[in-house]
């Protein structure tokens, strides 16, 4: 049985008597790529600063590596973060960045310290510019250059907040490609705590999703797409008054929709969509479009955050 | 311990960097400059009145400027970062004081004994001890208490806290010096000094121990 190297257990967290956390509870095990969404103040960033023992809970457990980060000081040299904030010296260059950060996490050896920095720089493909002070870099920049920060110890576990936020796409599609690396390449659990669904999507295996300090969805994300069983169709009308007729219609039969202007999207659970459709064809309502769309995280996402019936929508581990 | 002198290190390359250094430099050559200028003609017995003003005005004026950096890093996430990393508390809070303590405490130094020198000022045991220990300890003392202030406090309180920190150092200092009425540095002015700064830093030392990390983190926001 695998081993969970974070261990969440019924964790409540108030801070000044405001409810942030709400007993929430989930395990990541060893090399998963752990997603952790939820909207702006649903709770996330708290819940990383307790797993890293920058603040206690007020009740329930948050263990990482089987520990307390808060009190064991020496287990954080297991442990990387890349914060909201980046957390770089504005001063330094970057291979200084780099240097003083791995002495600190203690890589001593000089000739091993050299040659990991070295090998991050160029992992982030950074080794270039790692003379010029990290105040003149770019965004995207920063950003690579605080994972590579992150991995000077060779961390187990690696937290990541919001990796790609602010970053223009290609820069993205960098950050994203050396995440993924990490995990296959060098066997790091990854926590990552992102509003870009995309993202998440493509690269975690696992998804809590976080609704007003409560555990709204936990699941593999595949499970997670595919757990509402639910489809949609985009059908454009062309008028109004027969996207009025049809949207009617759908009251009637007590069939979910959303009505934008002249289009409808429809979302359906059965596959034969055929029986929506034709009574609508039958009416004489003029239909100038159709499109199909399969369910996305991004949709799952929304009607969790947007429904707030969290309750029904918790699957198991 | 070796934590303490990676971030001391680390810090006095940023100094060397930081534009406050040179304004420092440049506001202590000015006042310096001033100083003698106007007391050129003066008798030394008044000079002498302002002696052990001098270190004190210039370490603290050296030291608020360069504290700054803390201010910074906190706001930055910097501070955060670091404390997720298996640095102490207490050695982040001794590694910022003491790196700045150090600069400022060599700025004060050089530049009290430059004013001594030019002035014809014979520095006797009492003028020694003062300007080489009691001068660096009132520094550290004072920079470590503020840097155990801006980790405690929100940016838009630091603000305020800085004014009022200031004046009432000041306002300690001068009812301290005003206890010796003698117009030259004594072991009395000395010792009073000396115990007030240990005192501070005993107490801060203390408050750093008991610093609650979260307090850190939500005043950044």
């Amino acid at each position: 049985m695998k081993q969970p190297v974070i261990i969440v257990n019924n964790l409540v967290k108030k801070i000044n008597n405001k409810l942030i956390l709400n007993n929430i509870s989930f395990n990541v095990e060893r090399r998963e790529i752990f997603g952790y969404l939820g909207p702006n103040g649903a709770g996330k960033t708290t819940t990383l600063r307790i797993l890293l023992g920058l603040m206690k809970p007020t009740s329930g457990k948050a263990l990482v590596l089987g520990d307390d980060l808060s009190k064991n000081i020496n287990l954080r040299r297991k442990v990387g973060v890349v914060l909201e904030n980046d957390g770089l010296y504005n001063k330094l260059t970057a291979y200084e960045n780099l240097d003083f950060y791995s002495r600190i996490y203690g890589v001593s050896n000089g000739n091993e310290r050299n040659r990991k920095i070295k090998e991050l720089l160029d992992l982030v493909g950074l080794y270039d510019e790692k003379d010029k002070k990290v105040g003149y870099y770019s965004r995207g920049m920063r950003r690579r250059l605080a994972i590579a920060r992150a991995l000077i110890h060779d961390p187990e576990i690696v937290f990541m907040d919001e990796p790609t936020s602010g970053l223009d796409p290609e820069a993205k599609i960098t950050i994203r490609n050396l995440i993924s690396q990490l995990a296959k390449e060098r066997d790091a659990t990854i926590f990552l705590i992102s509003h870009d669904l995309d993202e998440v999507e493509r690269l975690c295996s696992r998804v809590a999703i976080l609704v007003n300090g409560r555990i709204a969805a936990l699941n593999t994300t595949r499970k997670l797409i595919h757990s509402l069983e639910r489809k949609s169709i985009e059908i454009t009308f062309k008028n109004m008054k027969d996207a009025m007729k049809a949207a009617k219609y759908l009251d009637n039969k007590k069939i979910l929709y959303n009505l934008h202007g002249n289009s409808i999207r429809i979302f359906y659970q059965d596959s034969n969509i055929s029986r929506i459709l034709k009574p609508l064809v039958i009416m004489g309502l003029k239909i100038i479009d159709i499109k199909g769309n399969e369910e996305s995280l991004y949709n799952v996402y929304l009607k969790i955050v947007r429904g707030g019936k969290y309750e029904t929508h918790i699957y198991p581990n | 311990m070796k934590h303490i002198f990676i971030l001391i290190k680390k810090e006095f390359i940023e100094a060397i960097r930081d534009r406050s250094l040179g304004t420092s430099l440049f506001s202590t050559l000015l006042f310096t400059g001033i100083f003698l200028f106007t007391t050129r003609e003066k008798p030394t017995y008044l000079i002498n009145t302002f002696i052990p003003y001098i270190p004190l005005i210039i370490g603290l004026t050296v030291g608020f400027s360069l504290s700054n950096s803390i201010v910074k890093e906190k706001k930055e996430g910097i501070i955060e970062t670091i404390l997720c990393s298996p640095i102490k508390l207490k050695e982040l809070w001794l590694g910022k004081t003491l790196s700045i303590s150090i600069i400022s405490a060599t700025i004060t130094t050089l530049t009290t004994h430059i004013i001594l020198i030019l002035n014809n000022y014979e520095p006797n045991h009492t003028t020694i001890f003062y300007t080489l220990f009691t001068v660096p300890l009132f520094i550290l003392a004072c920079i470590g208490l503020l840097s155990l202030i801006y980790f405690y406090l929100g940016m838009k309180q630091i603000q305020t806290i800085n004014y009022i920190l200031f004046i009432s150092i000041f306002l300690i200092l001068f009812t301290i010096l005003k206890i010796d009425i003698t117009p030259e540095i004594t072991w009395k002015t000395t010792s009073i000094i000396t115990s007030f700064s240990a005192t501070t830093l005993t107490i801060t030392s203390y408050m750093i121990n008991h610093t609650n990390i979260e307090k850190i983190v939500l005043t950044a926001e």
